[in-house]
């Protein structure tokens, strides 16, 4: 059985899911920034811990460090889905090492409130949560390519 | 039962133990720390004053808010040879029970005894681990108890005027409710000089020409300024008083100006005995420099034939401007300031380890025929070697043994209790504490020089003529600049015989006497001096027995003190209240203790057994604050901030294990921190916490977030390019 995708396009016209060719280097740009202004935030916890330790600090770095992590990850991520001819070299450099610092970022984050601990006990939960956003996600992506495909 | 006693005994005694420096107030209360500590409802003080004497009542009302049954403590830090405590009654209601004197062992057998079975107590007593008198009042839960304390002493003249002081800011700081504060004084002859130095602008109220009083009535006007009242009257220093049993007590007194003396009256010369802290605590807020200067102001009014001696400590070691004592020439300043500027300050303070030096400087003077006069000048934090009591006591060894007032000047204390302490040692050995708050030491040292007196004649006789005489007074006595030399005597016989009494002393050409006789009908009635009578008898045989315990005189000792109710350390006043109704059941001893010992906010509870402990996530960052608390509180501890250390070691290095193995007292125990008193030193010990390897962290930390942020700036300059 084969099955035909179509374009679905949106209010303005364009396709769902489809990102723009320009978009490419800019989520790119934006995943490196992102990746390196968590590292950064992680960067000053370290520093300061010891007798300079502040809690507020330290809670406020690392909502910083999360936050720029998963914007890095989602930036990276939709810079790695537009084709590759469509994107520059450096721009797929750039999202790479951006997702690689905002994971590693992520990891840190993840470490230092304990909610690595938590997502160990709801283990199910997380893998449960994990598994649909993935799905979901790799659906997204594929309509976005099927509109691709299917634009004259 | 009898582990019942050793705990209640332990739950009386430990407060007192934990009680940090006695003399911190004039009345303190204490007591184990609980959620609802007891409450001091009110408090109402009435003073009466007179020619040489002074009688204090203290009504103190306790509440207990809780639902456990509590021992409420009152300490007084009395003045040796001033206060003693000579009544004690409880007021449950409206109802005032009496005390009974008793020898202290079995008073405290009794008020145990009572406890234990339940029976409301009240005990006052001396603890002489502390010297201090403390007074223990069982409070039920949710009751109130009264306690009224009588303190009685004799007032001595100074400069024609006597002077009582009353730390009236303590009481203002602990009571709930109200403060009320009456001062009467009532003089035999006209009072014609009457001053509250703290708080001159109070309303005094006169009623004729001999009474005076003042009403204190809110906590404001008392909190922060304790109460000094200076009056004299314009009697000749005579009075009498006859009791019903047809005793008769006479008081006599004589100033240096007696027309008497007047050939004979020679002060001594001063030998002022310096010991300066040059310890690292004294390097901050420009102590040192001021302390400096006060040490050169007060030896430049030294005159010719008068002697000084310089120690300054501060670390393991000391240094002396001369071993020997040094005649005074002004010619002598610039090498004296020399000497001192030539210190720098560091490391820990021992106020014993200039005794030494200003021991044998005293000795030195002694033989010199002049007055050997200490004066320390610190900061008011000793950190090694006696604390505390022990401090004291070696202070007032030392002032006793040398007949030598001990004056101590505070360099910018940091506290109170640092101020407290230079106070006790100073103003319990006959001299005074200066406190120099600013810059300028110039006033406190004026002020000083001021109160130094020294002694105009020596060895002077009394002999009074009558049947069955006993003095009260010392006999010889020394008479000092501006003092008075009193006949204080108890005689059979009636207000209308008269008084004869003779006195001899050593003048500059052989012995010296003079006779003088009064008519019974010209001696003013003073109806306070049968206690002033009996106060400076026990007061004798107290000081007697303080240096040297003849059993006789410790017996006649105990037979006075309980014939008459006063509380030495060796008899006590204790109030027993009948027992309970059987409906009344007492709390049971475990639910009593249980403040003290168990629970969640006991003195001896574990650290676990909060009730508001956190079960929160574990959480690294959570870990890591609780770590950088520790570390903060370990180097904010005063020895560290105040740079008392003489060495710092690493744990587990060599020079720690050496520390160690040997005898050290532990002066602070932190987390990650200790500080031993190792020999002279005091020693600080890190924790692996502090090792330099762990701020490598730090380090990467930083360079990480340098290198994303010059980065982060490269990709933006590159993008907006």
């Amino acid at each position: 059985m084969s099955c035909r995708v179509t374009a679905v396009r949106g209010l303005d016209g364009r396709p769902v899911g489809e990102i723009p060719a320009s978009a490419g280097g800019r989520n790119a740009s934006r995943a490196l920034q992102a990746g390196l202004v968590a590292i950064a935030a992680v960067g000053t916890l370290f520093a300061t811990l010891g007798t300079w330790f502040s809690r507020n600090l330290a809670y406020l770095l690392l909502a910083v460090a999360g936050l720029s992590a998963l914007f890095g990850i989602r930036w990276a991520d939709r810079a790695s889905h537009v084709p590759p001819d469509r994107t520059a070299r450096g721009a797929r450099r750039d999202a790479h090492i951006g997702a690689a610092l905002s994971a590693a970022a992520l990891l840190v984050v993840l470490y230092f409130t304990g909610l690595w601990l938590v997502a160990l006990f709801v283990w199910p939960v997380v893998l449960s949560v994990g598994l649909i956003a993935w799905a979901v996600h790799r659906e997204r992506v594929a309509v976005a390519r099927a509109n691709e495909e299917a634009e004259p | 039962m009898k582990a019942f006693r050793t705990a209640v005994l332990v739950s009386l005694v430990l407060p007192a133990l934990l009680l940090p420096g006695h003399a911190a107030a004039f009345c303190e209360i204490l007591e184990p720390p609980s959620a609802l500590p007891t409450q001091v409802n009110g408090t109402q003080v009435e003073i009466q004053l007179t020619e040489g004497f002074a009688r204090v009542v203290i009504i103190k009302e306790f509440y207990n808010p809780s639902d456990v049954s509590k021992d409420g403590q009152v300490f007084f830090p009395l003045e040796k040879g001033h206060e003693l405590i000579t009544d004690l009654r409880l007021k449950i209601g409206n109802v005032v029970y009496n005390a009974s004197a008793q020898d202290r062992g079995e008073a405290l057998d009794d008020f145990l005894d009572a406890v234990a079975q339940g029976q409301d107590a009240a005990l006052v007593q001396y603890d002489p681990p502390r010297d201090v008198y403390w007074i223990a009042v069982t409070i039920p839960p949710r009751e109130a108890r009264t306690t009224i304390t009588t303190l009685e002493m004799p007032l001595m003249k100074r400069d024609g005027f006597y002077e009582y002081h009353y730390r009236m800011s303590v009481d203002a700081r602990d009571n709930v409710d109200y403060l009320r504060v009456h001062v009467r004084v009532e003089t035999a002859a006209p009072l014609t000089h009457i001053h509250f130095g703290n708080h001159p602008d109070l309303p005094i109220l006169r009623d004729r020409d001999r009474v005076a009083e003042v009403y204190i009535n809110d906590t404001a006007t008392a909190r922060g300024r304790d109460l000094h009242v200076h009056f004299g009257s314009a009697a000749s220093s005579l009075g009498q008083f006859v009791d019903p049993e047809g005793m008769r007590y006479v008081r006599y007194g004589l100033e240096p100006d007696d027309p008497a003396f007047a050939s004979s009256v020679v002060p001594l010369p001063r030998s002022v005995l310096f010991a300066l802290d040059a310890s690292g605590s004294m390097s901050l807020s420009e102590r040192w420099p001021i302390a400096k200067d006060a040490a050169l102001q007060a030896l430049g009014a030294l005159t010719a034939g008068e002697t000084f001696g310089l120690a300054v400590f501060g670390g393991p070691e000391g240094a002396v401007f001369d071993a020997r004592l040094r005649e005074w020439d002004s010619g002598l300043v610039p090498a004296v300031r020399g000497f001192l500027d030539s210190l720098t300050p560091h490391g820990s303070t021992s106020y014993t380890a200039p005794l030494g030096w200003i021991e044998a400087w005293a000795r030195d003077a002694r033989t010199r025929g002049q007055q050997p006069v200490f004066i320390l000048v610190s900061d008011g934090r000793p950190t090694r070697s006696a604390l505390d009591l022990d401090l004291e006591r070696a202070y007032a060894r030392i002032s006793y043994d040398r007949t030598m007032p001990i004056f101590a000047v505070a360099v910018r204390p940091t506290d109170h209790s640092a101020e407290n302490l230079l106070r006790n040692l100073s103003h319990f050995q006959h001299g005074d504490l200066f406190t120099i708050s600013g810059r300028e030491p110039a006033e406190a040292v004026d002020a000083l020089l001021a109160s130094i007196r020294v002694p105009v004649l020596q060895d002077l006789r009394s002999h009074v003529l009558g049947v069955g005489i006993e003095l009260a007074s010392p006999n010889p006595q020394t008479l000092v600049q501006g003092g008075e030399a009193i006949v204080l005597a108890r005689l059979a016989g009636t207000t209308e015989e008269p008084f004869e009494v003779s006195l001899s002393w050593p003048g500059p050409a052989g012995s010296v006497s003079v006779d003088r006789s009064f008519p019974g009908s010209e001696i003013p009635d003073q109806p306070l001096l049968q206690r002033q009578w009996l106060l400076m008898r026990i007061q004798g045989m107290l000081a007697e027995l303080r240096a040297h315990e003849d059993p006789a005189t410790l017996e006649a000792l105990r037979v006075l003190a309980t014939e008459n109710r006063v509380v030495t350390p060796y008899t006590s006043l204790l109030v027993l209240i009948p027992a309970r109704g059987p409906d009344q059941t007492p709390p049971p001893a475990e639910a009593a203790l249980e403040g003290l010992f168990g629970g969640t906010s006991g003195l001896l509870a574990s650290p676990g057994a909060s009730q508001s402990s956190s079960f929160g996530l574990f959480a690294p960052v959570a870990a890591e604050a609780r770590r950088a608390e520790a570390l903060r509180a370990d180097l904010s501890n005063p020895l560290m901030v105040e740079r008392e250390l003489d060495r710092i070691v690493f744990e587990g290095s060599p020079d720690a294990e050496n520390f160690e193995a040997g005898s050290v007292v532990v002066r602070f125990q932190g987390t990650h921190l200790r500080v031993l008193e190792a020999g002279d030193e005091l020693v600080a010990v890190l924790g692996d916490e502090f090792r330099p390897s762990r701020y490598a962290q730090n380090a990467i930390g930083f360079s990480v977030a340098v290198l994303a942020l010059w980065a982060l700036v490269r990709v933006r300059r590159r993008t907006l390019g």
